[in-house]
Order: C-alpha cells, then sequence, then structure tokens
C-alpha cells in the first residue's frame, strides 16, 4: 500500500514541481522517490494486504516483481539523463504501472495496468528524435496497441467462462482454454516470446540503450507478474501445450538469432528474447514465485550491467568493434561488461548461473524433459556469443584506431558528452556514468554469484508464511459451506491433491491457504465444489478456509504437507 | 402508453429515419428542379474571384491538441456521470474517491496549461 502511495504521490507532484526546478533536480527527485518505493517494499516485505476490495493485493508475487520493476527504472534513473525533466517523469509513471501490474489478480486492472506503464515506454522510446528512434516508437507502439487488444478479448472470454474477472479463476472448456491463450499470446507480446518477438531487435536498438535497458528488465517482471498469476493454475491443459512450445521456439530462436547479430543492443534485444524463454520454464510449478523472482533479478542485475555499459559509449549503436580492447581503455567498463556477459551466459559463480539453475529445477519439478533439455543445450549455444563479445572486450588488437579511441567519452566520471546535439534537446546523455551503481552492481551479480541464499531466500515465501497464520483457526463453525476432504489434521502430500467441500448450489467461496486468498470455487449444482490446489503447496503446515466473499473466518483445515 | 426504456428508443429512431427522409428529400427537389449549367468558372472552388490558395502542406498541430483534450475530458465526464447520478448514496467515501480522480486529471490539466498547450499562437 505505502508503495503504491508513494509512486503515485511522487509522479504526480513531480508532475508540476518539474516546470520549477531544473532537470538534474527532477532526477534525483525521481530516482529518491523509487528508492523510497524500494525500501517501503523491503521494510514491509512479507506483509500481506489486500486494497480497493481485492483490486490491489500486496502478496509475494506483487513484492517479487515489483522489486525487481523498480530497481530496473532505478538503474534507468541512475544511467539516464536527459535535459528534459519529463524523462524522469515518464519512468516514474511507467513504476507506478509496473507496481500496479504486480500487484493486482483483477484482469481489467491489470489491462489499465499495461497501458499505465507501456504508453511512457512507447514515448521513451522516440526519445532520441531520430529515423531510427521514430521507427522504434512507431513499432512499439502498433504492436503494443494490438497485443493490448488481445489481451482485452481475452479479459472478456475469460469472463464469460468463468464469470470472474479474477487472475487465475477455475474454468473449463474451450472458451476457457481459448481465454488463457488470448492473455498468453498477449502478455507474451510485452516479455517477447517468439513467435511474439518481431518487435523487439528493431525497437530495443531504435530506443536509446536506457530505455532498451528498462524495457528488457522491468517490462519484463511485470509481464512475468501478470503471467504468473494468470496462469498459475495447477491442470496445465492446451495453454500448458502452448506455453510449451512458445518457450521452446524462444529458447531456440532467441540464440540462433543472436548468432547472427553484428551490433551489441540487437544482440541484448535477442538475448533478452532468449531469456525470456527461460524464465518462462519457471512458471510450469507453483512455487514460481521464488525461482523467477530470483532468475530476475539475476538478469536485471547482468544485461543491466551490459546496458549501462554500451549507454556509456554512446545512446545509438554499438557495433561490436567499439567494444574492442574496453578493458584496457576503460578497466571499470570492460570488468563490468564482462560480469555481465558471464553472467548472462550463466558461468558460475555468477548470479545468472543460479538464477538458470532454479528455473531448470522447476521445469524438472514440472517434469518438462524435453523442454529442460532444449534450454540446456540452446543455452551452451548462447554461451558463444556471450563469450565472443567477451573476447573483444579483453583483445589487443590493431582495430583499436585512434578514431575509435576519440568515439569513445573520455571521461568515464566528468563532463557530459552530448549525443545528437540539436535534436530539440530531447537526447540523453551518454558517458557521464557515475561509476558507483556500475561498481554496485557488478559486485551484487558476483555476491549473488557466490552467496545465492541471499537472494533466493529473499524471494522464497516459505520464511513469511509463519509471521501471516491467521490467529483463529475453528474446525467447528457451523456454515452452510464447509470442506469436506481432507480431514482436519492429515497428513499429505505437496502436489497431489485437491480440496473438496460442500455449499449451496452456485454461490462463489473463496478458497484461503494460510493468510492468503488463493482461489475462487464455484459450488455446482450438486452442492459441492472442488479444488485442485493452484500451486503445490510448500512442505510444512497449512490452514485451508473457506470463506463467502466480503465476510470473516470461515470452516478451515489443518493439514501437514510433506515431502 | 407503456414508457419502458427500449419503446422510447423506438421512437428515437423513428425520429432519427424522418429527420432523414426529410433531409433527402429537400435534397433531392432541389436537384431535380434546378437548372443545370456548368461551366469551369462555375466549378471553381470559392475565393472572391481570386484562384485559390495553394498547397497546404499540414495543418496546425493545435486542433489536434484541443481534439485529444477534448477527448480526455470527455471520458473524464463519462466517469463523473454516474457519480453524479448517485452523489449521496455513495457518501463521503465515494466523494473522496471521486476527489482523488479528479485532482489526477486537473493535475494533468495543469501540466498541459503550463506547457501552452492553450496557448493559439
Amino acid at each position: 500500500m505505502i508503495t503504491l502511495y508513494i509512486l503515485g504521490a511522487a509522479s504526480t507532484a513531480l508532475t508540476l514541481l518539474g516546470f520549477f526546478v531544473p532537470a538534474r533536480v527532477s532526477r534525483w527527485l525521481a530516482t529518491g522517490s523509487v528508492a523510497a518505493a524500494i525500501a517501503s517494499l523491503l521494510f514491509t516485505w512479507g506483509q500481506r494486504q489486500t486494497a480497493f476490495g481485492g483490486l490491489y493485493v500486496v502478496d509475494p508475487i506483487s513484492q517479487s516483481f515489483t522489486l525487481v520493476a523498480l530497481l530496473g527504472v532505478l538503474w534507468a534513473l541512475l544511467i539516464g539523463r536527459s535535459e528534459k525533466w519529463e524523462f524522469s517523469l515518464l519512468l516514474l509513471y511507467a513504476a507506478a504501472g509496473m507496481h500496479f501490474m504486480a500487484s493486482s489478480p483483477n484482469l481489467p486492472v491489470l489491462l489499465i495496468a499495461l497501458e499505465v506503464f507501456s504508453l511512457p515506454l512507447y514515448v521513451l522510446a522516440t526519445w532520441q528524435r531520430d529515423e531510427r528512434g521514430f521507427e522504434a516508437g512507431l513499432k512499439y507502439f502498433l504492436l503494443g496497441a494490438l497485443s493490448a487488444a488481445i489481451f482485452l478479448y481475452g479479459i472478456a472470454l475469460h469472463f464469460g467462462a468463468t464469470g470472474s474477472f479474477n487472475a487465475g479463476a477455475q474454468g473449463s472448456g474451450p472458451l476457457y482454454v481459448a481465454a488463457l491463450l488470448l492473455i498468453l499470446g498477449a502478455l507474451a507480446f510485452k516479455v517477447s516470446l517468439v513467435p511474439f518477438h518481431w518487435w523487439t531487435p528493431d525497437v530495443y536498438q531504435g530506443s536509446p540503450t536506457t530505455v532498451s535497458l528498462m524495457m528488457a528488465t522491468a517490462v519484463k517482471a511485470a509481464g512475468f507478474a501478470a503471467l504468473v498469476r494468470v496462469l498459475n493454475v495447477q491442470d496445465q491443459g492446451l495453454w500448458g501445450l502452448g506455453l510449451g512450445a512458445l518457450i521452446a521456439l524462444t529458447v531456440i530462436f532467441g540464440n540462433l538469432g543472436a548468432l547472427a547479430q553484428q551490433e551489441s543492443k540487437r544482440l541484448l534485444a535477442y538475448s533478452s528474447i532468449a531469456h525470456a524463454g527461460y524464465v518462462g520454464l519457471g512458471l510450469y510449478s507453483g512455487t514460481a514465485t521464488a525461482a523467477i523472482g530470483f532468475y530476475l533479478l539475476a538478469y536485471l542485475l547482468s544485461t543491466g550491467l551490459a546496458f549501462a555499459v554500451l549507454a556509456a559509449i554512446s545512446q545509438g549503436d554499438v557495433p561490436y568493434e567499439r567494444l574492442r580492447g574496453l578493458l584496457y581503455r576503460k578497466p571499470l567498463l570492460g570488468v563490468a561488461m564482462s560480469v555481465g556477459l558471464f553472467s548472462l551466459a550463466g558461468l558460475p559463480p555468477f548470479a545468472g548461473f543460479w538464477g538458470k539453475l532454479l528455473v531448470f529445477l522447476e521445469a524438472a519439478k514440472a517434469q518438462q524433459w524435453g523442454l529442460l533439455v532444449l534450454a540446456l543445450i540452446t543455452s551452451a549455444v548462447a554461451a558463444y556469443y556471450y563469450l565472443r563479445l567477451f573476447n573483444l572486450v579483453v583483445a589487443r588488437g590493431p582495430e583499436a584506431r585512434a578514431e575509435e579511441e576519440a568515439a569513445l567519452p573520455a571521461p568515464l566520471v566528468g563532463a557530459p558528452v552530448l549525443a545528437g546535439q540539436g535534436t530539440g534537446g530531447l537526447s540523453l546523455a551518454t558517458g557521464r556514468l557515475a561509476a558507483w551503481p556500475l561498481m554496485v552492481a557488478t559486485a551484487l551479480v558476483v555476491l549473488l554469484g557466490i552467496l545465492p541464499g541471499l537472494g533466493y531466500r529473499l524471494f522464497s515465501p516459505t520464511p513469511f508464511a509463519a509471521l501471516s497464520r491467521p490467529t483463529t483457526a475453528s474446525t467447528t463453525l457451523p456454515a452452510s459451506f464447509t470442506i469436506t476432504s481432507p480431514s482436519d489434521g492429515a497428513e499429505l502430500r505437496a502436489g497431489e491433491f485437491s480440496l473438496q467441500g460442500t455449499g449451496r448450489a452456485g454461490e462463489t467461496l473463496e478458497v484461503w491457504d494460510n493468510a492468503s486468498r488463493i482461489a475462487e470455487v464455484r459450488v455446482g449444482e450438486n452442492g459441492g465444489w472442488s479444488l485442485m490446489l493452484p500451486s503445490p503447496p510448500s512442505v510444512g503446515e497449512h490452514i485451508y478456509q473457506v470463506r463467502r466473499p466480503g465476510e470473516g473466518e470461515g470452516p478451515s483445515v489443518r493439514v501437514r504437507v510433506v515431502e | 402508453m407503456t414508457a419502458s426504456p427500449s419503446s422510447e428508443y423506438l421512437a428515437v429512431v423513428v425520429y432519427i429515419a424522418v429527420a432523414l427522409a426529410i433531409g433527402i428529400l429537400a435534397v433531392v427537389v432541389g436537384a431535380v428542379l434546378g437548372p443545370k449549367k456548368p461551366g469551369r468558372a462555375k466549378l471553381m472552388p470559392y475565393e472572391s474571384g481570386n484562384d485559390p490558395a495553394g498547397e497546404v502542406k499540414r495543418f496546425p498541430v493545435h486542433f489536434y491538441a484541443v481534439a485529444m483534450l477534448f477527448i480526455i475530458f470527455d471520458v473524464e465526464v463519462a466517469f463523473l456521470w454516474p457519480y453524479a447520478v448517485s452523489a449521496g448514496s455513495l457518501g463521503i467515501a465515494g466523494f473522496l474517491g471521486l476527489l482523488v480522480f479528479t485532482v489526477l486529471l486537473f493535475v494533468g490539466f495543469v501540466y498541459e496549461w503550463w506547457k501552452g498547450v492553450m496557448r493559439w499562437r
């Protein structure tokens, strides 16, 4: 809640404040607001909250993905500076939209949140007012609008099939499958899964590097938050096949496409497509939040490093040759780039390795062996193009000519070098990148590589479950609805049971696991309901409870989940 | 006659049909009865005897800006309408919610005002 207030108030206030203070101050205000939002997020970490009648929910999904998204925005604010304060303002708007995207289980609200963070990005994509920028912005806008339309139609079908606007509502039949496939397709646009990825290389290349960084990290986090909510159901029917096909295509074409690139930003675009495929592997199992959260954090840090180095060289294109010998010319940039590339390639001991390992484990848990093998093979292919870049960074060659030296902005910290002056003051500064964010991010990639538990524990929901256990666990409430199976005190194996109960025919009930609402069920004509758990529960004690929407406690059972 | 909404809308449809018929009738009568002597001078665009102004590359963006603002604030009105109808029953919480919505849009309005979008240079 407090995170939302901070982001909302800050973006509203900065809209008018920007008229009175210099752009530099606006940028620091925006950076401070995002940092404060991150702090508030960490301060309330593990607490659950619901507001606006269930339209806004703070839970592990919201917290994990908001953290990654906000870190992405913070990173963009730290490395991008423009003469116009609207640059910071638009990033702030996008941050607010992403937070809401990660925090709403309500599909129409998800669509609005999607637009709230997409519209600023369409503007930011055209920030460098040249032909490339316009092309990027137009492509991004047209395909974004198309995907929003598909999303909207999916929502309509979802409502038709389930009678509920809530993501993850149970349903069946072709209408339900069609709805999930449409929503999957629309969100796949945002996280650029093949074959919905066509815009990605052009847009990442044409946009200013700072903005591409945002699109590659924060947007993906927000998109995957929605995907986790919408697709987080146990029975993988046809949509599971669809997701598998998307992931298989994504890891193959993303990595093969990257092999053929000659330009660093385009390469990172294809790399981000491939990484979206790896993240998708985590969607198969119910404990996805922790694995995907850690993966996205590791990806954010490593690709953030790579993009930041490119942004320091140029906001436009960075052909491979300009990276040659970077390590000797600009040691900090060289080291940061190398660490980023190693982590992206998934080499130990860098954060990216553990990210990949975690999502691969999720795929193994869900027994998606075919996808897993495919991902492993393509991951090995990917090492080639990452290490090729690394090879350039450390190469001492005759190509490191004087004009190449001159092309690289001399000061890493110092006077600003403006790219493309005379474009209406809209261009982004290049080269004046403060050294400390790079150092911190590099250190974090290595630290999370050596001590991955630090990051993983942050995203793992289990430590917090105990904090929010309901205080009363009554089993004697005489209600017109109840849980009949499993029985109270039963010992059950994870992932192998469903909940069953009775109620009034046609009534909609909420099912709670400990203190979080996990699903909605509709009582059938025979007065009974059943629910496959949307996600396999963690090992340990669980209190399952059914409630009438809007009412307090309902009948509950206490069960032990064992391995 | 019962005043059910659908029958009232039927009356509107009839009204539109009659209005259209009368309009078309007027145009047809004018087209049929008038004398017809087309000539080069008669078919020229009117500009007080001068040759019409040359080509215009594009129109000022102001028209677009005004249309855009109209859409935004028209949507605001669309949201205000249900509140205006049921303001009393929504109580103070409803009013505060509406206030937040209005303030957000008003901030947008102040932004475009200070940016000079409304200045018709």
